[in-house]
């Protein structure tokens, strides 16, 4: 297994669910070769440097996957025949993987999807604490009214 | 005729270039970093030689690498944006 970089460019022109479909349809070509995927990540539609086949406009993909030369070729096969993949760029990351960092690693990603939640719940606790212990105090400077509070 | 004092040659402080990505390690080479790559690109798209942005042999070859991955995926152009009549 090798860790792979690859990034595809959907023609901006088509409407999104043709986008959408095309990014489907590699995430799982990805998936069903023997790779796993360890993230997607969507740069959505940017201007192109230059046109091509008449539009200027594309989509881009970046997957960051663990497979194997077969996957990639399989991968690289599937983009030549699709019309809705204008360019594509295929890289290698490093030369062996370790599965079990690997795991971590997306556990770790989909950690970071979630800590949006995590914040919220801590900031109104803190909000709410400072009022508490010294209405009168400015928000601002919630520890400063807290530490003489302490001492006397 | 007397022989005429030798012209002071004109003298060139050249300021040594140094790598910038050998003095800092961390900063990466990859075509998907674009503002970086403009930097060893002229107006005209081409790529800056060593000889003037600096560059050691080893990461100039990564730059020029990085830099034709990203004319291929549209990220960076070949030719100038607007045509130069």
């Amino acid at each position: 297994m090798r860790r792979y970089e690859s990034v595809w460019v959907v023609n901006g022109d088509l409407p999104d669910e043709e986008v959408k479909s095309a990014i489907d349809k590699f995430s799982g070509i990805i998936s069903s070769q023997g790779g796993t995927l360890v993230g997607l990540d969507e740069w959505g539609r940017r201007k192109l440097a230059y046109k091509i086949q008449g539009t200027i406009r594309g989509y881009y993909v970046l997957a960051d996957f663990a497979g194997s030369s077969e996957t990639v070729k399989e991968l690289e096969r599937n983009y030549r025949i699709d019309d809705r993949i204008i360019r594509f760029l295929t890289t290698k990351k490093s030369d062996k993987v370790n599965l079990e960092a690997l795991q971590a690693e997306i556990a770790a990603k989909a950690k970071a999807a979630a800590p949006e939640a995590v914040p919220e719940v801590a900031a109104p606790v803190e909000a709410a604490a400072p009022v508490e212990v010294s209405p009168p105090a400015a928000a601002a400077v919630p520890e400063e009214p807290a530490a003489p509070a302490q001492e006397e | 005729m007397p022989v005429m004092p030798r012209r002071k040659r004109k003298q060139f402080y050249v300021r040594r270039k140094v790598c910038r990505f050998c003095v800092d390690a961390k900063l990466p080479i990859d075509y998907k970093d674009v503002n970086t790559l403009r930097q060893f690109v002229t107006e005209r798209g081409k790529i800056i030689p060593r000889r003037i942005s600096g560059n050691c042999a080893r990461h100039q070859r990564r730059v020029t690498r990085a830099i034709k991955q990203a004319r291929l995926l549209a990220l960076i152009s070949y030719t100038p944006q607007v045509p130069i009549t």
